[in-house]
C-alpha cells in the first residue's frame, strides 16, 4: 500500500543556525530549510568542506536516513515517551520535547492540526489528544556530527548516531513526519518487491507494535492490560477488540496505520481510537475511529473553516 | 504485547526490545533477560545470525540511550571493551596464624599471595572499639588508627631481597568483635622470599609447595542448541539476576515455532531445571552432570580448612585464569580466582552479548561428584577481575583429590590439586 505523504500536514522545526533561528519544515516527504536560498550549493560546499551550518547538516542527515528503519527504532512511540538526543560536548540537538500537551506551530495546509490547535489538546468533555501538536523548538545542531579522536571506523559510527540525533531532535512534530516518510518509502519499496525490501519487515512490524501499543495504553489512559498487536494481511479492515475475558486489547491494524494514523498524530481523537483514515483532503480529514463503548466503528469527520 | 504465532525469529526480537523500552525505569531496569537470553536461543537454533543480534541491540539500545536516566547510562556503560587480555602467572600462597600486632589476635595474618603485580595480606583481629590511650607502635607508623577494623592504615613490608612495599587497604569487614581486611601493595616483591618483615615483625612463611599442572582441553561439544539452553541454565544458577532466564530462552523458542511444545529437548530442559530447583530426590534419567552435581547439594560434612592452589591458565577461550586457594567449610568451598579481560565473571543483565558469560566455574572430585561455581565478592577493572568462585555444596570429606574447570565455549582449563592437606588430612 502507498501512502500519499502529501496528504499528511505539514510540520515545521525551529534551530538555531549562522546566529538566528532558522525554521526547517517537513512538507511532503521532504525537509526544507526555509531560511536558506540555495541549500543544495550550500550541502555541496559543506560536502567539500565549508562551513558546517545546522539547518544544511540536518538535510544532509535526512538524505542518509530517509530510508533507515534505524529512525523508526529511535524515535518516539508517542506519548509519555519523550525522546532527547545525547550528544555529548558543543551542540546539542534539541531538549527533551514530551509529547502533546504543547503549543503548535503550524503552517500551511494543516487541515486536521488547525483544528487541534484551536482546542488545545484533550479536554474534560473529550476533546482531542494529539501528540503531533509540536511546538516552536530551539535547538542548536552540532555543526560537526562527527567525534574527534575516534578512529575511522568508529567516527563513521560517530557520524551515523550524531545524524539520528539531529533528526530526532527536531522538536516534537517533525520526527513524528519523519517516522511516517520513513515507513511510508519502505513499504513502497516492500510494495514493488525492491531488492533486499523484505529484510526491514521485523522493524517495521516492531514499529507498528510499539507505536499502537502507545496509542491503546494512552486511549485507555494508562491502565495495565495486555495487548496483542497483529499485522493485518493486505487489504483487510483495521480492528481492535477486548480480548475474551476481558483479559486485555487485540488489535489487528496494517504496518501502513503508522504513517497514515501515527505519522498524523491522530491516534485518539474525541477519546476516540483512530484505527485509519477514510479521507484526507487539505480542508477536511475523515477517520474511523472505536468508542470507548466498544461499539462498531464510526467515522468522525475533522473539518478547517 | 504479543503477536501470532509463529513470529519471525527478529521480529520477536525486536518485540521483546520494544517491551524493554516501554518498560525501563530510571534506574536501567527492564526485561532486559528477555531480549539477551531470548536472541542468545534464536542464534543458537541457527534461525538468526548473531550479527543480526547485535544489530538489533544497538539498535536499541541507542533508543535506549535517547532516553537514558543514569541506570540506563549504567546500562551502556556494561557494553564497554572488556580490556585487554594480560596473562596471569600462577602466585605463592601461603597460609598461617602470624601474630603481627602487640597483642594477641589484635593483628594476625592468615593468608599471603604473591602476585604478578602485588602481595596480598589477608588479615584479621579483634575489634577495639572507640580509640582509647596513646597510640601504639603500630598505629604510629601506619598513621592512624580506626576504631572497628584495622588498627593502622598501612603496613611496610620487606622481604629477604630487601625489597620494601607499602601495603595499603582494600575490601575489609568489621563487626563489633572482629576485622577482616586485605592489605595490598603496589608493587610485586619477590615470591621465593623465604620471610617478610611487616612492621618489624618477621614472618618466617612455609616453603613454596610444588605447582600443580594446568592444562587445557578442547570441551566436547554438545549439539548447538542444547548447549546453549545449558548455559543458560548455568547463567540462571550462578549471575544475579532473574533466576527464570531460562524460561525466557524456551519462549524464544515456541513462539518463533523452532521448537514444538512436545519437543524432546524442552522436556529435558525442564526436568534438569525443575531438578536443580527442587527440594526432592533427582527423578531417574536426570543426565550429567546434572546428576552429580544435585549429589552434594544440601550436605553440611564439608572438611575446614584452606589450602594453596597456585595455578593459571594462559588462555581459556581468550581468557587467562589464576586461581590462588581453596577454603573449604563445612557448606560450601570458595576458590580465590582471578581473571583477564576484567569482564571474565559475565554481565549482571546477564549478558548482553553472545554468551551468558564468558566463563563457567566446574569442579569434579575423584569421587565423581560435580560442583558448580558463583563468583562472590569479586571486582573487577577492564583488564581484571579478582574476586572468589563459591561452589555448590561442600567438598566430599572422602574426596582426595579436586579438579577445577574453568569453561568456555570451546575450551576448558584443567587443574588437579590434592586435597589431603586440608584440616583432619595427613
Amino acid at each position: 500500500m502507498n501512502v500519499d505523504l502529501s496528504r499528511l500536514p505539514v510540520a515545521t522545526a525551529m534551530l538555531g543556525c549562522q546566529g538566528q533561528s532558522h525554521t526547517i519544515r517537513w512538507d511532503a516527504g521532504d525537509l526544507v530549510a526555509m531560511d536558506h536560498d540555495d541549500p543544495e550549493g550550500e550541502r555541496a560546499l559543506a560536502a567539500l568542506g565549508g562551513t558546517g551550518m545546522p539547518c544544511i547538516d540536518v538535510l544532509n542527515a535526512w538524505q542518509r536516513h530517509r530510508r533507515d528503519p534505524r529512525l523508526l527504532t529511535v524515535c518516539t512511540r508517542g506519548p509519555g515517551d519523550p525522546v532527547q538526543s545525547c550528544s555529548s560536548g558543543q551542540g546539542q540537538v534539541g531538549q527533551g520535547v514530551p509529547f502533546g500537551a504543547v503549543t503548535t506551530l503550524m503552517r500551511g495546509r494543516a487541515t486536521g492540526n488547525a483544528f487541534l490547535r484551536a482546542r488545545g489538546g484533550r479536554t474534560a468533555q473529550g476533546g482531542l489528544s494529539t501528540f503531533g501538536g509540536g511546538r516552536a523548538v530551539s535547538a542548536s545542531v552540532a555543526a560537526r556530527p562527527g567525534r574527534p579522536g575516534m578512529p575511522a571506523g568508529r567516527a563513521d559510527e560517530g557520524d551515523r548516531l550524531a545524524s539520528l540525533e539531529m533528526l530526532v531532535g527536531l522538536g516534537s512534530q517533525v520526527p513524528v513526519r519523519l517516522v511516517a516518510t520513513v515507513t511510508a518509502h519502505l513499504l513502497a519499496d516492500l510494495a514493488s518487491g525492491a531488492e533486499g525490501s523484505a529484510s526491514v519487515v521485523p522493524a517495521l512490524q516492531a514499529s507498528l507494535f510499539g507505536r499502537a501499543h502507545n496509542a491503546l495504553v494512552n486511549w485507555l489512559e494508562g491502565s495495565a492490560m495486555v495487548a496483542t498487536v497483529e499485522v493485518a494481511e493486505p487489504g483487510a479492515p483495521a480492528a481492535v477488540e477486548r480480548a475474551p475475558g476481558g483479559g486485555g486489547v487485540r488489535a489487528v491494524l496494517p504496518l501502513s496505520w503508522v504513517a497514515e494514523v501515527w505519522g498524523r498524530g491522530l491516534t485518539v481523537v474525541m477519546d476516540r481510537l483512530v484505527l485509519g483514515v477514510l479521507e484526507a483532503a487539505p480542508e477536511r480529514t475523515v477517520v474511523e475511529t472505536l468508542g470507548p463503548d466498544w461499539g462498531p466503528p464510526r467515522a468522525v469527520v475533522i473539518e478547517l473553516r | 504485547m504479543v503477536i501470532a504465532n509463529p513470529t519471525h525469529p527478529e521480529t520477536y526480537l525486536r518485540l521483546a526490545w520494544e517491551r524493554a523500552l516501554m518498560s525501563v525505569d530510571s534506574h536501567g531496569n527492564g526485561p532486559w533477560a528477555d531480549v539477551s537470553v531470548g536472541g542468545r536461543a534464536l542464534v543458537a537454533s541457527e534461525v538468526l545470525d548473531e550479527a543480526v543480534v547485535l544489530a538489533v541491540r544497538d539498535e536499541y539500545l541507542e533508543a535506549l540511550k535517547m532516553r537514558a536516566g543514569h541506570g540506563t547510562l549504567h546500562l551502556l556503560a556494561r557494553r564497554s571493551p572488556a580490556g585487554t587480555c594480560r596473562q596471569l602467572s600462577a602466585t605463592r600462597v601461603a597460609f598461617g596464624d602470624y601474630e603481627i600486632g602487640e597483642r594477641p589476635g589484635q593483628v594476625v595474618l592468615q593468608q599471603v599471595t604473591f602476585a604478578d603485580d602485588a602481595v596480598h595480606l589477608e588479615l584479621y583481629g579483634r575489634s577495639s572499639g572507640r580509640a582509647s590511650g596513646p597510640p601504639s607502635r603500630l598505629a604510629q607508623a601506619g598513621g592512624g588508627h580506626r576504631p572497628g577494623g584495622p588498627p593502622l592504615a598501612t603496613f611496610m613490608v620487606t622481604d629477604d631481597k630487601g625489597q620494601k612495599a607499602t601495603a595499603n587497604p582494600g575490601r575489609s569487614s568489621s563487626t563489633d568483635r572482629s576485622w577482616e581486611a586485605i592489605f595490598s601493595t603496589a608493587q610485586a616483591l619477590s615470591a621465593t622470599t623465604e620471610w617478610l618483615d611487616i612492621n618489624g615483625v618477621r614472618v618466617d612463611l612455609p616453603p613454596q609447595a610444588p605447582l600443580p599442572e594446568a592444562r587445557v582441553e578442547k570441551t566436547e561439544q554438545l549439539p548447538r542448541l542444547k548447549a546453549a539452553l545449558y548455559a543458560e541454565m548455568v547463567a540462571s544458577l550462578t549471575q544475579h539476576g532473574p533466576a527464570e532466564t531460562i524460561k525466557d530462552a524456551e519462549r524464544a523458542l515456541l513462539e518463533t515455532g523452532v521448537l514444538a511444545a512436545d519437543d524432546p529437548l524442552l522436556a529435558e530442559i525442564d526436568m534438569v531445571w525443575g531438578a536443580l530447583n527442587g527440594s526432592g530426590k533427582p527423578p531417574p534419567g536426570l543426565p550429567e552432570p546434572w546428576a552429580s552435581l544435585l549429589r552434594r547439594l544440601g550436605s553440611s560434612d564439608g572438611p575446614v580448612g584452606r589450602i594453596p592452589v597456585g595455578a593459571a591458565f594462559g588462555s581459556i577461550d581468550g581468557y587467562s585464569v589464576r586461581f590462588d586457594s581453596l577454603a573449604s567449610e563445612p557448606h560450601k568451598f570458595v576458590v580465590a580466582v582471578a581473571a583477564s579481560p576484567g569482564d571474565a565473571f559475565g554481565h549482571r543483565l546477564p549478558g548482553m552479548g553472545a554468551e551468558p558469560a564468558p566463563l563457567q566455574w566446574w569442579a569434579e572430585d575423584d569421587r565423581h561428584n560435580i560442583y558448580l561455581g558463583a563468583q562472590e565478592n569479586y571486582g573487577s577493572s577492564g583488564d581484571l577481575a579478582q574476586g572468589n568462585i563459591g561452589f555448590s555444596g561442600p567438598l566430599d570429606p572422602k574426596a582426595r583429590r579436586l579438579s577445577l574447570l574453568p569453561t568456555g565455549r570451546n575450551e576448558r582449563g584443567v587443574v588437579t590439586i590434592s586435597l589431603d592437606s586440608l584440616t583432619g588430612r595427613t
